[in-house]
């Protein structure tokens, strides 16, 4: 299952920034605050986290050991 | 709901320093505790608050922290079942240097000051075996003080992306927890996160930080 980012609503202050400058347009605003409009078309790229000024935004990620067999970065 | 009086005898006993009293005074403590149960996200304590007795962990998690004016938070400490909070307290009934905040629905057994304190007078065992892990505690924050001081953040951040790992097959954090755990700020860690990316030591995809060179990581988080 793939990990989505995590907002904080108690901390967004409506200023719309993530919206503006998520590549694939996957958030909307709602109420004033902002929200993931579109799961599916999010591609992690963490615009939106940089740009929070309050920090309201966070991404999430799965801290994985290289499976074996899985190429290491000098094989690809 | 209590806990069981059984359970809660079980539990003390694994205890360390408790671990070293006899059953009728295991049943006398357990007797004397009481237990508190929490929702997620509950602050159970703040930098100041008088203390409040001895907890364990019975289940859930918790975490220790400091907290700058700007709201800036250091992760000093996750505990989980089993695992003994606010001892420094505890001993000298001094207000808490700590804040703690639950993570999870969080189960704890309760032994306030007078009782912990009682406890310590009459059994000299108890308080030997409490010094010990006092020292231990002691000997644990100059390690943190040299690692703050004295290592990178890309290597603690290495040490830190490896013991998340090691820890549990379903380690997930953000930036912002990674910079906390690591006493700076997410941009630090981004930064960070790039140039173990650049060495080859891990690869970003999408929402998974793989660990591609363990060994090496292992060896970096203990370079200074």
């Amino acid at each position: 299952m793939h990990l989505l980012p995590i907002i904080h609503l108690e901390r967004c202050i409506g200023c719309e920034c993530c919206v503006v400058c998520c590549p694939t347009q996957a958030l909307g605003m709602k109420e004033g605050r902002a929200y993931l409009a579109h799961p599916e078309r999010c591609d992690y790229e963490a615009r939106c986290e940089d740009v929070c000024p309050v920090g309201a935004i966070e991404l999430p990620y799965h801290i994985v050991l290289r499976a074996p067999g899985e190429s290491s970065q000098e094989d690809v | 709901m209590n806990t069981p009086h059984a359970d809660r005898v079980e539990l003390l006993r694994q205890i360390p320093y408790l671990s070293v009293l006899d059953e009728e005074a295991l049943h006398a403590l357990a007797r004397a505790t009481r237990t508190c149960h929490y929702p997620a996200g509950a602050v159970l304590l703040m930098e100041g608050d008088p203390c409040p007795g001895l907890w364990i962990v019975e289940s859930g998690r918790v975490k220790a922290s400091l907290l700058s004016p700007s709201g800036r938070e250091h992760i000093l400490a996750l505990y989980g079942p089993g695992e003994v909070i606010n001892e420094l307290s505890a001993f000298d009934s001094a207000s808490s240097a700590i804040t703690l905040e639950t993570l999870a629905e969080t189960r704890l057994v309760v032994i306030s000051c007078p009782v912990f304190q009682k406890l310590l007078d009459e059994h000299p065992a108890v308080a030997q075996a409490a010094l010990k892990r006092l020292a231990r505690y002691g000997r644990q924050l100059v390690a943190t003080i040299a690692d703050l001081s004295l290592r990178t953040v890309t290597a603690r951040l290495a040490g830190l992306l490896l013991d998340s790992a090691m820890q549990s097959c379903d380690a997930t954090m953000t930036r912002s927890q990674m910079a906390a755990r690591l006493g700076t700020v997410r941009e630090v860690v981004s930064r960070s996160l790039r140039d173990l990316e650049r060495l080859g030591l891990i690869r970003i995809e999408r929402e998974r930080i793989i660990l591609l060179q363990p060994r090496e990581l292992a060896q970096l988080a203990e370079r200074e």
